[in-house]
């Protein structure tokens, strides 16, 4: 009886102890806003916007967040549409009040300049690379990943001018994103510039279906290499048609959206000889690198089968890194204030100024040292060219030139 | 308690009859609206005071291809584009010519006028399916046209508008423009209102229930019919010139056919031919989407629906629009209506 009644005092002392005990209050979440386009026309790309979210996801779980700060984060879509992208940026800075924000497309980077930079003074990076949205100065608040579209084309006319040709020929979609960074790199004079010559410009709808008219036109006027500026709904029905002419996929080199798995899967060994630029690599070529993110994805997906898991493009790399970058930021603001700042417009500029800071960061996928003063993280690519039907390395990352 | 409404047609002139606020009641519950929302931006978020300003930009157009559809018959799949001139002018007098917003504005309702009035041409020879085709015609040359005119309209890139600035004021915020906004929407609606009670509203009208019937009592069809056009693309203009200043970035993306499509949808949902139904169809359509997301956002904490929620808010969206044709084809109006009806005796219903 006597000791029935020890132990129940005790099993009391402990119950009391807990309840007076204070209750350890969570450490703040730190909110993030996503806006992808997961319902509109490139909403086949929408699997980088899903990464990021999947990352912080992936982060919650495994470390608990940033340094035990849960990462709040609120996907929304855009729809690749301005007034819905805008729409979207007003309802998470209202509502979920983020400390960085990513956006999606170049038209909706572009509205959302002066609100970004000047209205609401938050950390953003783009899916958009356009070269419009890179000025350290005046878009300081403006970040993208990457070499911007112009570079791209800089990089690949060089890699025509070595290889000794000298008639080349634009083929690009109508869209914003196609038309403004080939128009501003003819503008610039670099074709010249290079010894090289335009000698066409081809133009179509976007997600054409049938490009057999604008094709001939191209082999009519016969270059000996060709830019392709258009994602992968272009480029398949573009290499398709190309190979009903006759005229051979090694002529072409594509922007790096292109460098997607439905090549391989739709055009195979027809489209052997097609070069693209590529500025993230795979997953699997991650994993087997072993490179600690390909690894932090295989756990993640391992984790998550049966939801989204099972995606191993570069384009679910990007968004993973993307996430990454912002979270690395995030952290050493937090490490240096002891805690987020309790102020959003003083942890905003504290993660942007963060952000901007990062140099020589390597961040684990197999990518050029990640530098951020120039707002752009690296400024380098690598041709991949499909050989039996498959995308293989056709060289090192090279350096793109800046604009002169 | 029941407020003293009168029970039976007491009008003794054609005024009273044709009063758009017949009682003291609803003149005052007019000025209650109007202080609701003079003060609505005190009391909301920037996020729900954007939702209201594209609310206010939709109303605008929505009250002019009501005017086109709704009172005259003449189907129209092309005011995407009459949107996007007003907004293309818009943005070329402000970046280019550095025109303010009250120059802009007018020349942007003028010049959709006038585009309008060339493409409503062949309404004098066709009518119904082919006008459609006609005017979708109209939606994919001037969607080219946005696009291959680049020296003015920035071509794929579109145009960059700086906020504009009236009477000294910058109007650089949510806030602001909704004022703007407002007042226009306002302005349009009356003007819309006022149209049906004119001779020319009338001639519409006629037009729209027998275009034969109407000729034979001397309406001029073809005026009527290009007038109708026009005063339609106005509206589209000037909706479009404020889209173009509210969203600062315009490119042809940003009016496509869905943008047509969207408004057919706004004034049929409504009630096509009502002024109120364009008004409740323009913010119906607007706010469908967020409230959706509003919903979903409640429920996703316990349903596994977050990542197919884009492809569930077009399904919810196309079930909604079909729901309300079969359920109630004359639109949102006539459920105004009948709540109406229910309260004017309220509690002593026939």
């Amino acid at each position: 009886m006597k000791r029935w009644m020890t132990w129940s005092a005790l099993a009391l002392g402990v119950v009391a102890l807990a309840a007076t005990a204070p209750a350890q209050q969570p450490k703040e979440p730190i909110p993030i806003g996503i806006i992808g386009d997961l319902s509109g026309p490139t909403s086949g790309l929408a699997e980088m916007a899903y990464s990021s979210r999947d990352y912080f996801n992936y982060l919650n779980e495994k470390k608990g967040g940033i340094l035990g700060h849960e990462v709040d984060v609120l996907l929304v879509d855009g729809a690749e549409v301005i007034p819905i992208e805008v729409s979207n940026y007003k309802r998470i800075m209202t509502r979920h009040k983020p400390v960085y924000i990513f956006i999606w497309s170049t038209g909706g980077a572009k509205a959302l300049r002066d609100p970004v930079n000047k209205i609401d003074r938050i950390p953003s990076i783009a899916e958009s690379i356009s070269e419009e949205l890179v000025d350290p100065q005046g878009l300081p608040y403006s970040f993208v990943i990457g070499p911007t579209y112009e570079d791209q084309i800089r990089l690949a006319l060089e890699t025509f001018k070595k290889q000794g040709g000298k008639r080349v020929a634009v083929a690009r979609c109508n869209l914003d994103w196609c038309v403004s960074p080939t128009d501003r790199v003819i503008k610039e004079g670099t074709i010249g510039r290079l010894g090289l010559e335009l000698v066409e410009t081809i133009t179509w709808p976007a997600r054409p279906t049938d490009l057999t008219s604008e094709v001939l036109r191209l082999k009519q006027a016969n270059p000996d290499f060709i830019w392709l500026m258009d994602s992968v709904e272009g480029t398949v029905p573009f290499l398709r048609d190309l190979a009903k002419a006759g005229i051979s996929p090694s002529k072409v080199i594509g922007i790096h959206w292109g460098r997607h798995p439905a090549v391989e899967a739709q055009l195979g060994k027809a489209a052997d000889g097609f070069r693209t630029l590529e500025i993230f690599p795979d997953v699997d070529t991650l994993v087997k690198g072993g490179h600690p993110v390909g690894k932090e994805i295989d756990e993640y997906q391992a984790a998550h089968k049966g939801r989204r898991g099972q995606l191993r493009t570069w384009y679910y790399v990007r968004g993973w890194v993307k996430a990454k970058l912002v979270t690395e930021a995030v952290e050493r603001v937090i490490k240096k204030a002891g805690a987020p700042p309790k102020d959003l417009a003083a942890f905003r500029k504290a993660v942007r100024d963060e952000f901007e800071g990062l140099s020589k960061f390597d961040v684990g996928a197999a990518l050029p040292a990640i530098n951020y003063r120039d707002h752009k993280g690296f400024v380098a690519a690598r041709l991949v060219a499909v050989k039996n039907g498959k995308f293989e390395y056709a060289s090192d990352w090279v350096q793109v030139t800046p604009a002169k | 308690m029941a407020l003293p409404r009168p029970c039976g047609d007491f009008k003794r002139s054609f005024a009273a009859d044709e009063a758009v606020f017949p009682t003291a009641f609803s003149r005052g519950a007019l000025v209650l609206f109007l202080a609701v929302l003079g003060a609505a931006p005190l009391a909301l978020g920037d996020f729900w005071l954007y939702l209201l300003n594209l609310c206010g930009i939709a109303i605008v157009g929505a009250q002019g291809l009501n005017i086109l559809t709704g009172f005259t018959g003449q189907i129209s799949l092309g005011h995407g584009a009459f949107i996007g001139v007003g907004a293309y002018t818009a943005g070329v007098l402000a970046t280019k010519l550095g025109a303010g917003p009250l120059v802009a504005l007018p020349a942007a309702g003028l010049a959709a006028a006038l585009v309008g009035l060339l493409f409503g041409l062949p309404s004098l020879r066709i009518k119904g399916f082919y006008l459609a085709m006609a005017t979708l015609a109209a939606q994919f040359i001037l969607e080219y046209v946005f696009m291959q005119a680049g020296p003015l309209t920035g071509g794929a890139q579109g145009l960059y508008v700086e906020r504009p600035a009236l009477f000294g004021l910058v109007i650089d915020s949510d806030r602001k423009f909704f004022y703007v906004i407002a007042a226009v929407a306002v302005l349009a609606t009356a003007g819309a209102r006022n149209l049906l009670r004119t001779d020319v509203g009338r001639c519409f009208v006629a037009i729209r229930d027998r275009d034969i019937a109407a000729e034979l009592i001397g309406v001029n069809l073809f005026a009527h019919k290009l007038l109708a056009f026009a005063l339609s693309s106005f509206y589209a203009g000037i909706a479009g010139g404020l889209l173009a200043y509210y969203v600062a970035a315009i490119n042809p993306q940003a009016f496509t056919v869905l943008l047509s499509v969207d408004h057919l949808a706004m004034i049929i949902i409504g009630g096509l031919g009502s002024v109120l139904g364009a008004t409740f169809g323009a913010v119906f359509i607007t706010l469908l989407p967020e409230l959706l997301k509003l919903a979903i956002d409640a429920v996703g904490g316990w349903l596994p629906i977050e990542n197919i929620f884009p492809a569930l808010r077009e399904i919810i969206f196309g079930l909604l629009i079909v729901g309300f044709l079969l359920r109630e084809p004359d639109g949102l109006a006539k459920l105004w209506w009948d709540i109406k009806a229910y309260w004017k005796l309220w509690p002593f219903a026939y």
